[in-house]
């Protein structure tokens, strides 16, 4: 799809998901697909790397909302990493810093996962 | 600055909200917003318009959504009109993120960055066919 592609590469026990372009209610869909195979897969320990998304509205941001919990019931998480200032902007609207972590760079953010 | 109007007419697809993104982000450069503002604005129309796509017209792709923009000395003006169901986003409640989050529910939060994001929010139902929701904002005052 244009405008959006995710990559995803596995570290250790954490599933790195790059998301690349645009996320809105178009590109939407797409991204819960690939959090479906993820969570079919048990894969629960996720590190979204964001520098590369230049655009989010807040159908983006309910994907991350509606597979968090699912992370969390299974010792898992999902954290965010590299976000450009005004994608962080959206998700800093809605509060979304209280109820998840946010790293400047993605080896932080793996430590944490890794080291606990 | 002589007040300019601009106006589209785009089908209630989610591919075109991009049509609409790149319409008023290009509206308001020329308006001379700020670009922190002028990504506020583009923001809470799109989430208006994803609103319209998927509640009043509930995906139907060949709902008509219209956009008009008025460009003025102290405000933007966008004024986004539809023939779908009734849809008043200014009744919807405060969202809890944190309910949210334990209810794996993924929606509800447009409306919210709307009423963040713009000075004044203005619905009106008319004829009983149709929505029109005008969103202001206002450019911020020079000392």
């Amino acid at each position: 799809m244009q405008d959006f592609k995710v990559e995803l590469t596995q570290k250790d026990k954490v599933q790195l998901v790059k998301i690349v372009g645009i996320l809105d209610a178009h590109t939407t869909g797409e991204l819960e697909k690939y959090f479906d195979k993820l969570v079919s897969e048990k894969k629960y320990h996720i590190l979204v790397n964001l520098s590369e998304l230049n655009y989010i509205s807040s159908a983006g941001l309910g994907v991350f909302m509606a597979y968090v919990e699912t992370m969390r019931e299974n010792n898992g998480d999902i954290k965010f990493a590299e976000l450009q200032d005004k994608v962080f902007h959206v998700f800093d609207l809605l509060g979304f810093p209280m109820l998840y972590e946010f790293y400047q760079k993605e080896e932080e953010a793996l430590k944490k996962f890794i080291e606990g | 600055m002589k007040t300019t109007i601009n106006e589209i007419s785009i089908q209630s697809k989610t591919e075109n909200l991009k049509v609409i993104r790149n319409f008023v982000q290009e509206i308001a450069s020329n308006c001379m917003f700020d670009s922190s503002v002028i990504a506020d604005i583009v923001l809470s129309v799109d989430e208006a318009c994803t609103n319209i796509i998927e509640h009043a017209y509930s995906c139907d792709a060949k709902g008509e959504i219209i956009l008009k923009i008025e460009c003025a000395d102290d405000k933007i003006l966008i004024e986004i009109t539809d023939f779908g169901v009734e849809f008043n986003p200014i009744s919807v409640p405060k969202p809890n993120i944190a309910q949210h989050l334990a209810e794996k529910k993924s929606g509800g939060l447009g409306v919210y960055i709307i009423k963040q994001l713009m000075d004044e929010i203005i619905y009106q139902r008319k004829d009983e066919k149709i929505n029109k929701l005008t969103l202001i904002k206002y450019r911020a005052q020079i000392a």
